[in-house]
């Protein structure tokens, strides 16, 4: 018997099927995009998260001294704080979206590696679902747990039950929010990704994001022309979820619709742009 | 059987790829040996279902390739002859990925990536990105990320591709040692005929998507073994006839030797016998054929003459 073989030798164990996937894709792919630039972004992107927590460290200190009434008023605590929160994290959502996305199904298309995916028991659904949890993972990490977070902070400093009895359903509206805002900048992000290159990606996301908001800036006096943007559309719906005043004139349903058309067209150019194998006529 | 197929067609729009082939591939090695754009390709893909297929049926270690194709990835490798890595990973990450992929739990995964990349001899290049292997580094690191998993079917499309002679070599010999070592049956997709040649017990042959021979390399050589090319003193277009009466297969490219296959079972002898009948004198009687090469040319030159 060798003392040490290096030769090819069988492997016995068994394979598993749980949890999917998906869920190697978006595991590998966290721990690949992880890069300096991104680290950077996320160190940034904490500041305003900072301001936050010390806004409502001064209203716990100073919202019940009717001296400082004025001040105590714009420091109030409610569901706008948050969506304000949200709202401010817009742009750097976006720049994490095209750092961690811009070559994330591109440089798969680029080396041809699909092919190396689809052999193997991977499926549409696996391969988008894996790199969409990549995006929400690092989309998460500056908007969805520092705001979570943000509402716990409060709840520790009010240090009664009386602003979770009123505010218990802010986490549910944060997830909601969340959950809308990524599958749709991240959809569109992947969509884009898959029929751009690496190095074209981000430039065309920007342009498909902020074209449309300068042509609704243009036609500002016809309100229907918000649904061509998809940050108007996102603004509006956010804040339904927290319960604040509608910025635009347009109907909620319509800036709901308009976003499922959105994820629709991007999903529909994953299907048609990942494809395991390339075939030239 | 390995695979099996019954008028199975891929075809891309108008252009048909794989034509309708009726095959089966059973356990062991076979080379699928064909010039460029016979459908060797194709046919990989098909049954991994990465193309779609027209029509017809086929089964993977029986399970149906239309139904069960999850089931089967499982169970199958594939080298792809395109360099399809993934860049930003190391040779350790991308193979240990590709184990996960298939099935394999985590530790499993990066225990047998470290060996695997050892067996191909990559051991010391493990840490290093894709991106930076030279060709041949490329074409065993593709063969270490479809062998991770130990399947019980490996496809290697072209898997000497782009490699100097001393790379080739060792590409076959370890080709060689997978098919030795465990259970698994390989089909080795190759327009290099001593490829096949030295690895495979068997090969089929694909021109235009249709299969041309099938059979056991020891038949083919068996084949080899009752060609010869005679040189003969006496009226060599009288002896040709005569040798076609007696049901040979006469070639006569050269101005001063000719080819003859013999009926089967026929020793080359006998030449000896009919020279004489025929009152000629053989000069020089050589085996005519070879190589494998041979072979294969003589079945591209008929299928060429078919379609002329």
């Amino acid at each position: 018997m060798p003392i040490y073989d290096q030769a090819y030798k069988p492997w016995e164990g068994a394979f598993v099927t749980k949890p999917g996937t998906w869920w190697v894709i978006a595991r590998t792919g966290v721990r690949t995009v992880w890069q300096k630039w991104l680290i950077l972004l996320l160190i940034f992107s904490s500041f305003p998260f900072a301001v936050r927590a010390v806004q409502i460290y001064l209203n716990s200190r100073i919202g019940g001294d009717s001296q400082f009434e004025s001040i105590a008023k714009q420091l109030e605590i409610h569901g706008g704080f948050f969506e304000g929160f949200l709202k401010g994290q817009g742009f750097m959502l976006v720049l994490v979206l095209v750092i961690a996305g811009a070559g994330l199904i591109a440089r798969d298309r680029e080396s041809r590696a699909l092919s190396l995916y689809f052999s193997r028991p991977v499926e549409f659904r696996d391969y988008v679902g894996g790199k969409f949890l990549i995006l929400a993972f690092y989309a998460g990490l500056i908007t969805l747990v520092p705001a979570l977070l943000l509402f716990v902070i409060q709840l520790f400093l009010t240090g009664d039950a009386s602003f979770f009895r009123e505010f218990y359903w802010i986490p549910f509206s944060i997830l909601g929010a969340f959950a809308v805002s990524v599958a749709v900048l991240g959809g569109m992000m992947l969509a884009v990704s898959a029929a751009a290159g690496s190095r074209s990606a981000a430039v065309v996301f920007f342009a498909v994001l902020w074209f449309p908001e300068i042509i609704r800036n243009i036609l500002s006096r016809i309100p229907a022309a918000g649904y061509f943007s998809v940050g108007a559309n996102l603004r509006q719906i956010l804040s339904v979820f927290f319960g604040t005043e509608r910025p635009y004139d347009f109907s909620t349903a319509g800036a709901a619709g308009a976003l499922a058309v959105y994820l629709g067209i991007s999903l529909a150019v994953l299907r048609l742009r990942i494809r395991p194998t390339e075939v030239i006529r | 059987m390995s695979v099996q197929l019954e008028k199975f067609t891929v075809a891309y729009g108008p252009t048909i790829a794989v034509d309708a082939v009726t095959a089966s591939f059973p356990a062991g090695t076979t080379g699928l040996l064909g010039p460029n754009g016979a459908g060797k390709s194709s046919l990989i893909k098909g049954l991994l279902g990465l193309v779609s297929v027209r029509s017809g049926r086929a089964a993977i270690l029986e399970h149906d390739v239309a139904t069960e194709c999850r089931t089967i990835r499982r169970f199958v490798g594939y080298m792809p002859e395109d360099d399809c890595l993934i860049p930003g990973l190391t040779g350790l990450g991308l193979v240990r990925y590709a184990g996960e992929l298939s099935g394999m739990p985590p530790q499993d995964a990066m225990q047998r990536a470290h060996e695997v990349l050892f067996a191909v001899g990559l051991g010391e290049a493990r840490y290093r990105k894709v991106e930076t292997y030279s060709q041949g580094m490329k074409q065993r690191i593709k063969l270490a990320q479809a062998i991770v998993h130990d399947p019980k079917l490996l496809f290697l499309d072209e898997p000497t591709s782009g490699m100097d002679p001393r790379g080739r070599q060792e590409m076959l010999d370890l080709i060689r040692e997978i098919s030795g070592r465990g259970a698994m049956s390989i089909v080795l997709a190759t327009h290099i005929l001593v490829d096949v040649e030295r690895t495979c017990d068997r090969v089929v042959i694909l021109t235009r998507g249709q299969v041309r021979e099938d059979a056991r390399i020891e038949d083919l050589r068996g084949e080899m073994a009752s060609a010869f090319t005679v040189r003969i003193e006496g009226d060599r277009a009288a002896f040709e006839s005569f040798l076609r009466g007696r049901g040979c297969e006469v070639r006569a490219d050269d101005k001063q030797a000719f080819d003859v296959t013999l009926p089967a079972r026929t020793p080359p002898n006998t030449l000896f016998a009919w020279a004489e009948e025929a009152g000629v004198v053989v000069r020089k009687l050589v085996p005519a054929i070879q190589t494998l090469e041979d072979v294969f040319v003589k079945r591209l030159e008929e299928e060429h003459r078919a379609h002329l």
